[in-house]
């Protein structure tokens, strides 16, 4: 997961702006698909890897994520 | 004794959320002040949760308060593989850039956990003997 998480936090900014919103899923480094759906971006990235576990993370600025008061 | 460094000042973990036919790996936000563990309606649905009740709870930006499923959930934290209730928001509900999990004291009280703000680093210990 440490790689996918690397590459995530490498490519974020990039993502957020082409995919704000949608869900990122990753795989041995690299993002694999973006959905909106989640359901659709696992399905997709399972048809690509044929792996069941993946790194996912939806498309908004980390920073965001975690200055908010939940 | 396991140690992540915070990621843009907050503390977060990498955890597997282990489903029925797919498992997903992602950032956890820990939250001691929080009672449950909180997931998106989208992560119950892609990992094929049951639900086993119902509940109302408040927070998330919400003034009132906010129809949940409650769930079993399984999560793997670096090998240790806890099982606990967790409370699903639906979408409607869930502002869109909060994380998607949140890791409340129904999973933080199974391990003891140290805050280091100053190194902005975690620590986390499971049961007291086994290092995770």
């Amino acid at each position: 997961m440490d790689k996918d998480i690397e590459a995530y936090f490498k490519m974020e900014k990039e993502l957020v702006r082409k995919h704000r919103g949608k869900y990122a899923v990753f795989y041995n480094g690299k993002p694999v698909a973006i959905e909106k759906k989640l359901d659709k971006a696992l399905e997709k990235a399972r048809k690509k890897t044929g792996a069941r576990r993946f790194f996912v993370h939806p498309l908004y600025p980390f920073k965001e994520q975690v200055n908010a008061i939940v | 004794m396991k140690v992540w460094n915070y990621k843009d000042d907050a503390p977060v973990i990498p955890v597997v959320l282990l489903g029925k036919h797919r498992d997903i790996e992602e950032l956890a936000l820990v939250d001691s002040g929080a009672k449950h563990c909180v997931l998106h309606e989208d992560y119950k649905k892609s990992l094929d949760l049951d639900k086993i009740d119902e509940s109302y709870t408040r927070g998330f930006g919400s003034k009132r308060k906010i129809p949940t499923d409650i769930c079993i959930l399984s999560l793997e934290i670096d090998g240790i593989i806890e099982n606990m209730e967790c409370i699903v928001i639906k979408g409607k509900y869930y502002p869109d850039d909060l994380p998607r999990v949140v890791l409340g004291r129904s999973l933080l009280n199974k391990f003891k956990i140290i805050l280091d703000g100053r190194n902005k680093k975690l620590h986390l210990e499971y049961n007291g003997e086994t290092g995770i």
